[in-house]
Order: structure tokens, then C-alpha cells, then sequence
């Protein structure tokens, strides 16, 4: 009488096995959307300072406590199904993506974290490692490189197809991700240039052989996704699908961005901030875009209050639009950023650019960040004396965090890695600083204490403050 | 007559148990009485030597029997019997005697056993009550014997035509009860503890979810309901929570057929959640005979897996009760619900960030004083020639939340047809029930029609069938949990006026745009266009056949069904603030459990002493739910409520299909000496298709044994009226949910026209063994002063090993948990119940009173497992976590860094600012929602035909925290935050970071770490908003209270009319009543929280943690009822 049960207890809702594009689009979209909250609603966004919270001031006060990573692992769970996936069909295609996918979250997990479980990490279904070790952030970094280059040689020699349709960044255009595999390479050495010493050769090598590392060569190859603008999850974070009201009420404009930006009469202001309701009753800002200091207390009171301060741009970004602007999109990396990358490493002069000099690149950068959001800028711009080509790396590193406005948490990492800007963290924040990383998942000492112990005997302190093997 | 004097020979009586091997051919019944004679030393003596003695025999054998045994054998056939009689056999004519045995009505009773005394000599009554028995001569002694009477003994004295009228046994020591698959048996010969609460116990003072009505009532049971509103969902737990993984509700069975899971997930919109009940609710408390709560594993042993927490047995009414003929009754019920229990609302500040904010922003009430003559700018201040808003008075408004809510009303009106004859019975019964609830444009109707009809076939088959079709609808359901309208209304500032938001829509733009002051919605539009509708078919049904094979043997086979389909239908109107495009979805349901049964029961009185029962059963479950949704959260034309209206692409489709079956055999075995000492036994296997092949099949036993110890030592007396002890053991084993073997790729929403696929972070396992739940239970029935005092104790260890739980594991892993068998989880403790009658006579005083102590223990989780998370609440702030040796329920929140040592050791750390520093690293407990005990006391008072009743229950212990507390502070809104904010409330005069001059400054008691080690006190100001928020945002020590409280549950008066009044009026039992629930509520919080009905509501039931939910209501209202 127990015959039927094998058929009674087999699941009907969904399969077993799955198509690898499912699985690809899937990795990609969660990656992409997930990436840009991050940068836009949560710490990363208070980190560089771009904004003000003035109610439910948590992340403004720079007092995070501990971070989880769920998400993060949890894209990396799917993705090694899809490596698994295409490993059984010998789809090397997409063998080559689940590796540049590899490499994107875990080098953003190890740049928020430090340390993290890394060789043994997402092996419980197959193997029932349910602790996975840490590994140092000096072991998972070059191996993350490796991927990236692997990843590349595999598109190369690879004549077979990407399903356009499941490649929802590059429409199974091989050479698009095999730019985005190198230019982030570009990206990840910059960042670990201090500690790790073959990284600038290894960004020449890069920029030497442009058929065997292709990168971005203009906006059009930026690793982004547009936002469909249908459903709340399919919607710019900032926008009215998905962000209430009282949530983008509380969330002012920081008064570091708007003064650097009036400071420079950047034309992105007006596209970026809105004016102030009311200029009469202001108490100490009278301008008329007004950015909040950060980590205040009654910050909802400064300057007299809501009428008197400045919100994100409703035009652009908020209340009445911005579900699906075209020009905000989720972005993984951009062709600005690699301007800013290689304007820094030529300033450094350690690499070459044919053609090129750290000037060029940093104007470049700027238009380049201009035009992505449909701004024209007059020639007046460049010849500001805060903004003409000084050679310093203040002036190049603040041009950029300007441009990396909402883009990934480039701003962040980039302060913290240079001190650039210098901001005023505010008297509520004093003593904390701008952190230099996220604090393990408190779950971790929970669910995997061994391994995390060892993990900080290691690293060093669980707490803010504590650098990261490249920031040391 | 003539005598034959055979061999005369001493003959002592015990010589007819001598035994004898014996082989008999072809003779007369006189030969063979020879040749017994002959191998034996006994003679006959012959009474009669008639024809009988000539019958002709054909064959007898025996080997090695007892002589008094094959006599009976042989002499029976030809109507012949013997009797020992001065060391003499006289072998003579048996007597018949024939009657009817009759209850006090004159009604026949079946099944009645009828005992020559002395002898192995039984029989049972038929359907009709009569009965035949041969005894041996005209002066035996015949015993009566049936449950729920009083045992008769009759010597015949020469009659042979012997009617009987059987006394009910109103000592209620032999009470029968249902007990698992309808078995009826006295409760005296039950080895266990069971709860049986009459119909009119829930049908007096009604409720609309019929298992609030068991709150208090009943020792060992536990009755939360998860909202004040009617329809809202009850949580019943008996004998505590046993299981980590499942939601520990008993199984419910109506008249012998279990029926759906009692609790149901909330359904999520945007924020807030909806409670659409739980189809447990559905049945009318009208139709509803008896409830019998099966606690321990012993009692529900043969309900098999599902009845790990308990079985809740249902019998419905029937008409078999019913006077020949037709009977009509009629009820009638009004109650009204009043909200009455607030969050102590502060008056004296207005709405601002700080006392005298210029501002006119409503979302926190740090603002300017109120009532003070002062002018303010405000949300609604009119705007001067130069559109410039002008100044209004700064007054406050202290009834907003009692303005808004309404008096509930719920109107619940009952006709029951029954009637009655030789052919069967039937009762038709059809209730209306309607509710309006205290939100405004909420309500619940229900209509129910049952029909029980029983149609004897045949004198030996018996058929019944109760069908029940129930429709509940409701076209909009109240919200709970954020965004709901109790947030909005409570969050108002007092300068607001809720009477200016009642005309919803700006004017001019209704569909498109709400009025709302600020950044969240207005309550009267969340009220009257955020609808949650639901309409919910039901059809539950069973037939059986019952026939009685022999007078001993019967059989019962039986189909059941319960089969429901379920729509919701929500609506978002263009605006709101989570749905600026409007939303909509509709969520269909279907629910089908059949289940099959049939039992075989053997009865056998062996004697006066001895007699056994015995029953063999099967049951085949299967489950079958299919749900589809298709949702919008954005519209294309306002107000049009259609999937199609969804704007282009926006459609999500969800779907889930399940399938389950257990297959079962099962046994039991009783054993009764003397009708004092009673053993049973039962035995269960089953298959359950939802685990792997090699494990499917488990066998659990039960063994329970019970005494009345009075009767066996003889003791009895007029102060020691009745004692019985009882115990028992018994395992109960269950299965899991379906599809927990293998994992699969679910899809995940299309991207546009891309699809997407994902993975699930459970792993599962296709190793998994069944749960296995042992328990042991003691217990004791006393009765004293002839019964006017009784004590009922009972003590139980319950022990739940092997149980399946999904361990969490770090997501670092590849998955966040792995379904596997671990644990050991404890629940032990005391039920007490006490009945007294303190007075008797025309004014009879009864007292009834349960008290419950349920002691749960984590015995052990998992080696290497420190702790487990049963879930978390109000974002990851509030865990349940289990730990060995904790308890289930605890609840663990982080909290402020402490000085470490010195002598300011456990003061707060406070940071460079003066504020607290949250230790993020430790999650320290700071309650448990379980209560420490129950009490529940019914007085009933009764002069004449007035009746009143009241049921107190109160809980003590236990502690819940509260988001809404936490939220109320946080903006300023309650009586707690008025200490600080100006010089007059205690402010302390600082100058804030813009150089601005202020009173509403406060210190935060702790201290600060100096450079060198050593730490100075703390003297910084801060704002008092800053102060309050700092002290209890994040701090969930601080927003956790007491839980206990004290209800004045119920409370009737009911008149009954005598006859006299009525006269020749064609009515009859024509009685009202005053009705009242939760008059009163005592609360240890005193905050005015009832910390019943505060509980978060989303993604589940979340004991424990208050959210936004309705106010705590008392009802009041009144009953008709009558006989026609």
C-alpha cells in the first residue's frame, strides 16, 4: 500500500535540474540589483557620506554593529550552481561567466569584510562542510585574479553561444564580459596595489595586449542593467515603487556632496539635489541647495527644519520618477571608474596608457560622468581652479567620489583606502571614524564559532576599525 | 416429574472442574452423560426426563477440559442446564428470562450487559433494548450493567419476564466520554486525562472562533487568540510545545473525521498582515454537543502523528436525543465589542522634533506644548491672501483612537430542526452569523447549514452521515502589523484631529489621491479602501455504516472529507503610500483531506468480573492543497479591481501543489476486572509518504492502566466518596511535511520576458526518521462529602526526540540550514481541576476551577549545535533561541555595553557622547512568553430559574516585548516620554550643536571610559527625544514586561421561563440570558497592552512580541433562546 508514495512525494512545483541561462540570469540580476541597494540605500551610501539620515540615524552614526552577508553568499550558492551546471553540460561559456560572477561577490565580500570563508565556502551539499574556514584576504584575491583571467581565456577560445536572451547585461555578446572580466581586474589591483606588488605590472599587462584583455572602451560597455521599472524589485531602490515616502523624507542630501558640488558649480547639482522649499526661515545654511551635516543630533531640525534642506532630486531620482529612468541603472562597473583607475595609476606612474596621460583620463572621467547623466558642460568647468589638473591625488580622488555618486561602493572603498575626501564625520559619530569594514555576521559566531575565532586570531579585532590586509 | 437416582457418591462442587479427555459417537444426550459419568467420579441427578434426554448426538469430543465446560456445551443446544446442589449434579430445563432494558425516560438502551450471577453466563441487549438469556433455574441473580448508569442487580424470585429501567449514574463517576475514534467509555475506566466541556459551556457566551470559548476552561490547555477582532486566529496549545519545527496545534476532529490544520500563515501585503483566521473557526458553537480534549500522547495515541500535540474531538449535535417527533430550537445572540484598552496616550506635547520646533511635520510629538493658548503652524493651517500658511490653535485632541474605532457588533442567529422515530433521526441546523468589527468598513459573515441524520437499515446496520456546508465572507478583513490602520491612529500627534481625515480623498481627485497629512497613509483610507476580502467555501461530510455482526462484534467502516476553497482579494487604491499605482491580487486556495476508516470492535463480558474489548482499525489520509496567486502592485486605471487592470508586465504568478498520505493500521486492547481495575493497550503503525522509503513505517504502543480504588479496598465512605489513580505510558510518532527529501530549482519571477531560476538554502534529506514522542502520565480522581467536593490531578512528562528541524548553518556554506532528526525537547508538569458545590439546594452555588503548570526543558539539540533560532521577530532584534537546558519561548534581544570592572561594574558604558553602545555580540534573554501557570475559576450561582456564571482566568508569568511600546516612545507619544521636555517637566536647560539655547535636556545615567583606564560619570545633556530614543530604541530589555493578567472571561445571567409563565404557548426552555466577554482585563504592564492579543502577526504567529494590532475589546450582549 506504500507503492504510490514515491510518486505522491515527488515535488510538482519545480524541477530538479535547470536550464544553465535560467541559472545565469538569475546570478546576474540578484548580483546587479542587490550591488546597487547596497550603494544607494545602505552603508556604503552613509560611509562616503553622500547622504544624511535624519530619522532612524543608524547607519549616519557609522554604529553598524554586525553586517550579514546573506545575500551576498547566497548569489554566490546559486552561481555555483550554475558553474555546476555548465561543468555537466561542458558549457565552457558559461563555466567563464559563473567565474566572473565568482569574482565580482566574493572580491565585494572581501572588501567589506576582510577575511572570509572562501576555498571551503558553499560546499555543503556536496562535500557537508557546514564550517567552512576563513581564508586571508592575501590568498583570496589572487585567486580571485586568477578566475577573472580564466574567465577570459575561456571566452576567447569559445566560439559557443551565450543565450542572448538570459545574458540580461550583455545579450551573449562574449567580448563585453571579457572586457568587464579585465577592466574589474583593473579595479581589484588598483585596489590591493599597496600590499600586492605585482599589481601594477599586471594592470600594464593588461593595457599592452588589448586583443588578449580587451576593456571598457566607453560607456556603451558598462557592466550595467537597466531597471525594467514593473515591479518593486525590478525598480531603482530610490524610486517610487521602491521606497515609501516617509523613507525618502528621512533620507536628506549630506552636506559634504552638496557643498563640494557648489564649491565647483558642478552642473550635476541641479540633476542630483533639489532645492529647498523655502529659503526664508533657513537658521544657518541660507543657500538653495542645503546638505545636511552628518551624525547631528535633531538633524531633522537643522537649518529650520524640512522645509530648509535638501532632498535627492525628485525629478531624477525620487518621488515622481525614476522607476526606470534610463540613465539610472544598476551598475557593477562603469567606464567612468576605469578612467579614475587609470588616471590614479598613471598619476602614480607606475603604469602607461598609449595616448594617454592621468589628465586626460581625469577630465575624461568627469565628462564621462557628466554625460551619463545628461549634462553638458561648458569648458568654463574645467578651468575652476578647485577643478583644472593639479596632480594631486586629493583633487582626482574627490572628482571621482563625486562621479561614483550611487556607483557600487567605490566611493567608500576608495576613502578608506586613500583618506580622500577628508569629511567631517560629525560630533555623533566621534571617536568611530569612517569605517574601514563591515563586522562579521553576528550569526557567524553562532553558526560557525570555531572557525570564526580562529578567523580573528587571525585578522585581528572584529570591529570597524581593523584593516584589511590591502589597507594595512 | 420422575427421578432417577444414579451412582450416589460424596460430590463436592469443585469436582465439575475436574478435566476430562473424551471422545463421543452417535449416541443420545443420555449416553453421553453415561460415559462422562463413567470416566469421571460424578453422578447426574435428572429433573425431568424428557424428550431432551433423547436427542440425538453426533459427536463430542473433548481434551482436556473442564468437565464444567463441556456440560455447558452439551446441555445448552437441548435448552438444558445444571446446577450443583448438595454435592449434587442435577442436570434440569434451563429458565428463559426475557425483557427490555429501559432508561429513566423509558427509552431502550443497546448494548447493556446482562450477568447471571456467579456464572459465565452473559448477553447484551439489542438496538431495541431487549434482551433473552437461559440461566439455570427461577432464583438466579441477574446483574444490569452499562456505562453512564448505575449498575442493577435483580434476583429473579420465580419471574421470567424481567424489564428493566436503568438509573443514570449522576454521581458522574462513570460519565461517558468520547475518546479517540468516537470509542465511547466511562471515564472512570480511562487510564489517562481527558477534558470533555459540554455544548452549552461554548454556546452561552459565544464566540465567533469557538476555540477562544475553551480559554480557562480546561487545566493542561492553553488558548491565545492572535487579535482582538472575532475573526481573528486562536492559538490552542495543550500541555505545551513540545516541537521545535511545527506549530504545536492539536489535531481537530469533528464527529470521528479530522479537518484542516488549525492555523494558517498570515498573509502578507506590502507591510502589513492579514489574519483571514483558521478554518477551525467555521464550525457553529450551536451545533456543537460536546468537545473532549484528548491531552497526552496516551489518549491520542490512535490518532497517530498528527495528534503529537493533542486531539481536539468535536461531536456535533444530532437528533437522536430528540423526543419522538419534531423539535425546533432557536437562539438568538447579539454581542457588542467596545475597544477600551489604549496605549496611555500623552496630551501635552503636539506634533515636532523638539518643544518649541517652529515645524509643522506630524511623524514624531517632541513638539511645542499643548493647550497652552499658543498659535503653531500646522498640517491643515490654512494659507493666507499670499498663500502662506497661517498659525492655528495648539490644542489637543485626547480621543482620537476611541473616536476612531467603532462598537463592534456580532448578531449570530441559530434554527435547528430535529426529529425522531423507530427509522432514525436527523437534525438540520442552519446559523447566521454577522460581524462588524471596531475598525471601521471591516466584517465577517458566516452562513452554516449541518445536517446529522442516522437511518437504521436493518436492525443490525445502522447509517449516518453529517454534512456540513459553511460560507465565510468578509469584503475586507482588518490589517495588522506595520502600515496597518492601529499604526496610523496611534501614531497621530495629539494636536491632529482624526475627525478632520474622515473625507479620505482630496477633493476633486477620488481614486487618485488620498488626503493624508503626511508621509503615511490616512487610517479612514487604509480603513475603507486597503480592502482584504475573503470568501470561503466549505463542504465537510462523512457517512459510515455501523453494523452489529453479532451482539458482540461490530464493524464501522467510514469515508470523511473536508474540502474547502478559499479566495482573497486585496485591494491598494492609487496613493497609497507603499502602492503609489495602486495594487491588487487574487490568492485561491484549495484544501482537501479525506480520510477513510474502518474499525472492527469486539466486546466481551465474560463474567461478573472479567470483560474485554477488543478493536482493530485502519485509516488511509490523504491531503491535497493547490493554491494559485496572481498579483499587481500596480494598476493601470485607478479603481478598477481587476487582474487585468495590472500596468503591462507586472503580473506575478504563484503556484503550489502538494499531495500527502499516511496509511495506518491500528489495534487496541481493554481489559476490565470488576469494573475497578481497567488495562488498556493500543498499538499504531504507519506509512507516511512524505518520508524516505526505508524509513516510512513506524510502530508506536500505549499502555494505560486505571483503579478505582475505593471500590477495590472497600473504603468508601461518606467522607471519601470516590478514588481512582491512573497511569500511563505511550509513544507517538510523526512524520513531516511533503517534498522535504530532495532539493529542487524553483523558478523565481520573471524578468521581463526572461526567466529566472534559483536555489533553495534548505538542504534537504532523504535520510529522515519519523519523530518519536514519549510520555508518562499519573493522576488521581477524588471525591469527597458524597461528591459535592471532587480533585482531579494529573502529572505528565512528555519527551519529543529525533525531531525534524532545519539546523541553521552558515550561508557561507552554500545553504542557510539542513533539514535533519535532532533534539530532545521536555515538557512536564501538573493539571489540577477542583469542583466544589459550596451550597446546595435552592440556591446552589458550583465551583470549577483548572489550574496548569507546564515546565518545558531543552533536554539536548544537536552535539555541536550551542543554540537554535526558532525564529526572530521585529527585523533579527528579538530571537527565540533554544539552548540546552533553556525552555522553549525564551527570547533573546542584544543590549548596552556595561562598565566591565571596578566599581562602577554593570553600570551602562555610555560612548564619548553619552549615549549607550549597543553590544551587538550577545544576545541576552530577556523573557519567555509562556505563562509560569494558568488558573481559570467558573462560578455558577443558581436560585430557581436565574443562573449566573462567571469565568475569571488568570495567567501569570511570562513576558512580552513590544514594537509598538518601543515605537510610541520613540516618537513621543505616550505618557512615558513626558519627563524632560521643558523646564516644567523636569527639562535641563544646554545648548545644542547649532548653538541653540534649550530646556529639554536629560542626562543618560552611566559612564564614560576615560583615556587612562578609569571612567567618570556621566554629565553630557541631550535632547530629550534623544534621551528616550537612545534609552529604549534598541534597548529590548527596557520594552519587555510582565504578561501576566486577569480576564473576567465570561460572565452570564440567564432567566429560564417555567411553565407557569408560558402557559399554553407552543414554547417550551424559552430562556435569556445577559451575556458578557472580557469585561474586565487586568494587565501587570498596566500600560494598556493586553498582552493576550499582542503578537506579531507576519510571516506567522510570533508570541511574544507586540505589533500593531488591535486594541484589547470587552463585549457585552445578550441570548434568546427556545424550543418550539
Amino acid at each position: 500500500c506504500t507503492k504510490d508514495f514515491d510518486t505522491i512525494n515527488t515535488n510538482p512545483n519545480s524541477p530538479e535540474n535547470t536550464n544553465t541561462e535560467f541559472l545565469m540570469s538569475e546570478v546576474v540580476l540578484s548580483t546587479a540589483y542587490a550591488y546597487q541597494e547596497n550603494s544607494v540605500n545602505r552603508r556604503p551610501a552613509s560611509a562616503a557620506r553622500y547622504l544624511t539620515l535624519v530619522r532612524n540615524t543608524g547607519y549616519d552614526l557609522l554604529d553598524w554593529g554586525p553586517v550579514d552577508w546573506d545575500d551576498i553568499y547566497a548569489r554566490l550558492s546559486v552561481n555555483n550552481t550554475l558553474l555546476e551546471t555548465a561543468q555537466k553540460r561542458s558549457e565552457s561559456q558559461y563555466i567563464a561567466i559563473s567565474k566572473i560572477m565568482k569574482a565580482f561577490n566574493f572580491a565585494y565580500l572581501t572588501d567589506l569584510y576582510g577575511d572570509i570563508p572562501y576555498t571551503q565556502a558553499l560546499k555543503s551539499k556536496e562535500s557537508n562542510v557546514i564550517y567552512p574556514e576563513y581564508d586571508q584576504q592575501q590568498v583570496i584575491y589572487p585567486d580571485l585574479l586568477r578566475e577573472l583571467r580564466e574567465a577570459n581565456d575561456l571566452l576567447k577560445a569559445n566560439a559557443e553561444e551565450i543565450n542572448a536572451k538570459g545574458d540580461v547585461m550583455f545579450s551573449g555578446r562574449a567580448l563585453q564580459w571579457r572586457k568587464f572580466a579585465n577592466s574589474l581586474r583593473l579595479r581589484m589591483l588598483l585596489r590591493i596595489s599597496k600590499a600586492y606588488a605585482p599589481a601594477f605590472a599586471e594592470m600594464q599587462a593588461i593595457i599592452n595586449d588589448k586583443a588578449a584583455f580587451p576593456v571598457f572602451e566607453g560607456s556603451a560597455d558598462n557592466a550595467e542593467i537597466p531597471y525594467l521599472g514593473n515591479l518593486a524589485a525590478y525598480s531603482w531602490p530610490g524610486g517610487p515603487l521602491a521606497m515609501i515616502d516617509f523613507d525618502y523624507q528621512k533620507t536628506k542630501v549630506s552636506k559634504e556632496l552638496v557643498d563640494k558640488l557648489i564649491q565647483r558649480n558642478d552642473p550635476r547639482l541641479g540633476v542630483w539635489v533639489e532645492p529647498v522649499k523655502s529659503t526664508t526661515g533657513s537658521t544657518v545654511d541660507p543657500n538653495k541647495f542645503v546638505g545636511v551635516p552628518n551624525a547631528i543630533d535633531a538633524p531633522a531640525a537643522y537649518n529650520g527644519g524640512e522645509d530648509h534642506v535638501s532632498v535627492f532630486s525628485s525629478a531624477f531620482f525620487r518621488k515622481n520618477g525614476g522607476s526606470a529612468n534610463p540613465l539610472l541603472k544598476a551598475s557593477l562597473m562603469t567606464y567612468t571608474e576605469q578612467c579614475f583607475i587609470l588616471a590614479e595609476s598613471i598619476q602614480k606612474g607606475k603604469i602607461t596608457v598609449p595616448g594617454e596621460t592621468a589628465e586626460s583620463m581625469y577630465y575624461k572621467g568627469i565628462k564621462e560622468s557628466m554625460n551619463n547623466y545628461g549634462v553638458v558642460v561648458s569648458s568654463n568647468y574645467f578651468d575652476q581652479s578647485i577643478v583644472k589638473y593639479d596632480g594631486t591625488l586629493e583633487q582626482l580622488i574627490t572628482q571621482k567620489w563625486i562621479a561614483m555618486l550611487f556607483k557600487g561602493s567605490e566611493g567608500w572603498f576608495d576613502q578608506r583606502r586613500t583618506g580622500y575626501p577628508a569629511f567631517v564625520t560629525g560630533p555623533l559619530a566621534a571617536g568611530r571614524g569612517i569605517p574601514k569594514r563591515y563586522v562579521f555576521p553576528d550569526s557567524e559566531s553562532a553558526k560557525n564559532k570555531v572557525s570564526y575565532q580562529k578567523a580573528v586570531s587571525v585578522f585581528g579585532p572584529d570591529n570597524e576599525s581593523t584593516l584589511m590586509w590591502y589597507l594595512k | 416429574v420422575m427421578f432417577f437416582t444414579g451412582q450416589a457418591s460424596p460430590l463436592k462442587a469443585q469436582d465439575v472442574n475436574s478435566r476430562i479427555s473424551f471422545n463421543f459417537k452417535n449416541g443420545t444426550l443420555n449416553e453421553l452423560l453415561k460415559s462422562i459419568e463413567k470416566k469421571t467420579n460424578l453422578s447426574f441427578v435428572y429433573t425431568n426426563k424428557d424428550a431432551a434426554l433423547n436427542k440425538r448426538i453426533e459427536s463430542v469430543k473433548a481434551e482436556n477440559e473442564m468437565v464444567s465446560s463441556l456440560l455447558s456445551r452439551v446441555l445448552a443446544p437441548a435448552q438444558l442446564t445444571y446446577i450443583v446442589r448438595n454435592n449434587q449434579i442435577i442436570i434440569k430445563n434451563v429458565v428463559r428470562i426475557k425483557g427490555k432494558v429501559t432508561d429513566e425516560k423509558g427509552l431502550p438502551i443497546p448494548g447493556v450487559s446482562v450477568i447471571e450471577k456467579d456464572r459465565d453466563n452473559t448477553t447484551t441487549t439489542s438496538l431495541n433494548g431487549e434482551y433473552s438469556l437461559n440461566v439455570r433455574d427461577a432464583s438466579a441473580t441477574i446483574l444490569f450493567r452499562m456505562m453512564g448508569y448505575q449498575t442493577k442487580e435483580l434476583a429473579l424470585n420465580g419471574e421470567t419476564k424481567i424489564n428493566v429501567s436503568l438509573v443514570p449514574d449522576e454521581t458522574a463517576l462513570s460519565e461517558v466520554v468520547v475518546t479517540a475514534l468516537g470509542i465511547k467509555r466511562a471515564e472512570k475506566a480511562l487510564g489517562y486525562s481527558i477534558a470533555t466541556i459540554k455544548g452549552s459551556d461554548v454556546n452561552t457566551v459565544k464566540e465567533v472562533n469557538v476555540v477562544n470559548s475553551l480559554a480557562g476552561k480546561v487545566a493542561g490547555v492553553n488558548v491565545v487568540s492572535a487579535g482582538s477582532d472575532p475573526g481573528s486566529t486562536a492559538l490552542i496549545t495543550i500541555r505545551g510545545q513540545s516541537s521545535i519545527a511545527t506549530d504545536n496545534q492539536p489535531l481537530f476532529v469533528v464527529d470521528g473525521v479530522p479537518v484542516a490544520h488549525s492555523l494558517r500563515p498570515t498573509s502578507e501585503v506590502g507591510r502589513s498582515s492579514i489574519d483571514y483566521g483558521s478554518p477551525v473557526a467555521d464550525i457553529s458553537p450551536d451545533d456543537i454537543e460536546s468537545i473532549t480534549i484528548l491531552k497526552g500522547a496516551s489518549a491520542a495515541a490512535l490518532y497517530g502523528s498528527r495528534a503529537g500535540s493533542g486531539v481536539v474531538l468535536i461531536t456535533t449535535k444530532s437528533g437522536s436525543a430528540n423526543k419522538k417527533g419534531l423539535g425546533i430550537s432557536f437562539n438568538s445572540n447579539a454581542m457588542y465589542d467596545q475597544a477600551w484598552m489604549f496605549p496611555h496616550f500623552q496630551n501635552q506635547f503636539g506634533a515636532g522634533d523638539f518643544t518649541d520646533d517652529p515645524a509643522s511635520n506630524t511623524s514624531s510629538a517632541w513638539g511645542p506644548r499643548l493647550d497652552a493658548g499658543t498659535k503653531h503652524l500646522q498640517w491643515n493651517s490654512p494659507l493666507d491672501a499670499s498663500g502662506k500658511p497661517v498659525p492655528t490653535d495648539w490644542v489637543s485632541h485626547p480621543d482620537n483612537a476611541r473616536d476612531f474605532y467603532k462598537t463592534g457588533s456580532t448578531y449570530t442567529n441559530n434554527i435547528a430542526i430535529s426529529g425522531k422515530n423507530a427509522d432514525g433521526n436527523y437534525r438540520l441546523s442552519y446559523t447566521n452569523m454577522v460581524n462588524k468589527g471596531i475598525v471601521p468598513n471591516t466584517d465577517l459573515s458566516r452562513n452554516t447549514l449541518n445536517l446529522a441524520a442516522t437511518y437504521v437499515l436493518h436492525p443490525r446496520v445502522k447509517i449516518s452521515t453529517n454534512i456540513g456546508y459553511v460560507n465565510n465572507k468578509s469584503d475586507n478583513r482588518p490589517s495588522a502589523y506595520r502600515e496597518s490602520v492601529t499604526q496610523m491612529v496611534y501614531s497621530m500627534p495629539s494636536n491632529m484631529s482624526i475627525k478632520d481625515l474622515k473625507n479620505y480623498w482630496k477633493p476633486g481627485r477620488e481614486n487618485i489621491e488620498q488626503f493624508s497629512p503626511d508621509d503615511s497613509d490616512n487610517p479612514y483610507f487604509v480603513a475603507y479602501e486597503h480592502t482584504n476580502g475573503y470568501d470561503r467555501n466549505r463542504l465537510t461530510g462523512n457517512i459510515q455504516a455501523v453494523i452489529d455482526v453479532t451482539k458482540e462484534l461490530s464493524v464501522m467502516v467510514r469515508t470523511g472529507l473536508d474540502m474547502y476553497n478559499e479566495e482573497h482579494e486585496t485591494k491598494r487604491p492609487f496613493s497609497s503610500k507603499r502602492f503609489k499605482f495602486g495594487g491588487y491580487g487574487v490568492d485561491n486556495s484549495y484544501f482537501k483531506e479525506q480520510n477513510s476508516d474502518f474499525l472492527i470492535n469486539y466486546k466481551k463480558t465474560l463474567n461478573q468480573d472479567w470483560s474485554f474489548g477488543l478493536s482493530v482499525g485502519g485509516n488511509q489520509m490523504d491531503q491535497t492543497s493547490r493554491s494559485t496567486a496572481q498579483r499587481t502592485e500596480s494598476l493601470s486605471i485607478p479603481g478598477i479591481y481587476n487582474i487585468n487592470n495590472a500596468r503591462a508586465g507586472t503580473i506575478t504568478n504563484a503556484q503550489y501543489n502538494s499531495r500527502k498520505r499516511i496509511n495506518s493500521l491500528y489495534g487496541m486492547g481493554q481489559a476490565s476486572f470488576k469494573d475497578m481495575v481497567f488495562l488498556d493497550v493500543t498499538g499504531r503503525n504507519d506509512w507516511s509518504s512524505t518520508l524516505p522509503e526505508q524509513n516510512n513505517s513506524y510502530f508506536y504502543p500505549s499502555v494505560s492502566l486505571s483503579t478505582v480504588l475505593t471500590d477495590l479496598l472497600k473504603m468508601k465512605s461518606d467522607l471519601l466518596s470516590f478514588v481512582k489513580i491512573r497511569a500511563n505510558w505511550a509513544q507517538v510518532g510523526s512524520d513531516t511535511d511533503p517534498y522535504q527529501l530532495y532539493n529542487t530549482i524553483p523558478f523565481n519571477q520573471d524578468w521581463g520576458d526572461v526567466k529566472r531560476a534559483t536555489i533553495e538554502f534548505n538542504l534537504k534529506n532523504n535520510f529522515l526518521k519519523p519523530e518519536i514522542a514519549t510520555s508518562y502520565e499519573f493522576g488521581g480522581d477524588l471525591r469527597f462529602f458524597k461528591n459535592r467536593l471532587g480533585l482531579d490531578v494529573t502529572w505528565y512528562k512528555t519527551n519529543k526526540r529525533n525531531q525534524i528541524i532545519n539546523i541553521p548553518t552558515t550561508i557561507a556554506s552554500g545553504a542557510s540550514n539542513r533539514l535533519i532528526n535532532a533534539g530532545n525537547i521536555q515538557n512536564s508538569g501538573w493539571e489540577i481541576g477542583l469542583n466544589a458545590v459550596p451550597v446546595q439546594g435552592t440556591f446552589k452555588w458550583e465551583v470549577n476551577a483548572n489550574f496548569t503548570r507546564n515546565e518545558n526543558k531543552v533536554i539536548s539539540l544537536l552535539e555541536g549545535l550551542p543554540e537554535y533560532s526558532m525564529g526572530s521577530a521585529d527585523g533579527d532584534n528579538i530571537r527565540y533561541l533554544i539552548k540546552e537546558g533553556t525552555k522553549i519561548g525564551d527570547f533573546y534581544t542584544p543590549s548596552y555595553t556595561k562598565v566591565p570592572s571596578g566599581q562602577y561594574a554593570g553600570a551602562a558604558l555610555l560612548d564619548k557622547t553619552g549615549h549607550y553602545i549597543r553590544n551587538n555580540s550577545e544576545y541576552i534573554k530577556v523573557g519567555n512568553y509562556n505563562p509560569d501557570f494558568t488558573i481559570g475559576l467558573n462560578n455558577t450561582f443558581s436560585y430557581k430559574n436565574l443562573t449566573l456564571n462567571f469565568l475569571l482566568d488568570w495567567r501569570k508569568g511570562g513576558n512580552f516585548y513590544s514594537y509598538v511600546v518601543k515605537s510610541l516612545i520613540n516618537a513621543g507619544l505616550t505618557d512615558n516620554t513626558l519627563v524632560g521636555r521643558d523646564a516644567e517637566t523636569g527639562g535641563l536647560p544646554w545648548v545644542d550643536s547649532q548653538g541653540k539655547q534649550k530646556n529639554d535636556g536629560m542626562i543618560i545615567p552611566g559612564y564614560i571610559a576615560n583615556a587612562d583606564g578609569t571612567y567618570s560619570e556621566n554629565k553630557l545633556v541631550i535632547a530629550a527625544s534623544d534621551f528616550y530614543n537612545n534609552t529604549y530604541n534598541k534597548y529590548y530589555e527596557r520594552l519587555t514586561y510582565s504578561a501576566s493578567f486577569l480576564k473576567l472571561r465570561e460572565a452570564s445571567i440567564t432567566y429560564v421561563f417555567g411553565k407557569n409563565v408560558l402557559g399554553k404557548l407552543p414554547i417550551s426552555n424559552l430562556s435569556v440570558s445577559l451575556i458578557g466577554r472580557n469585561l474586565y482585563t487586568w494587565t501587570a504592564n498596566g500600560l494598556g497592552y493586553d498582552p493576550e492579543t499582542t503578537m506579531s502577526v507576519t510571516e506567522g504567529f510570533k508570541q511574544g512580541v507586540g505589533h500593531w494590532t488591535l486594541p484589547g475589546t470587552r463585549s457585552f450582549g445578550f441570548k434568546l433562546s427556545c424550543n418550539f
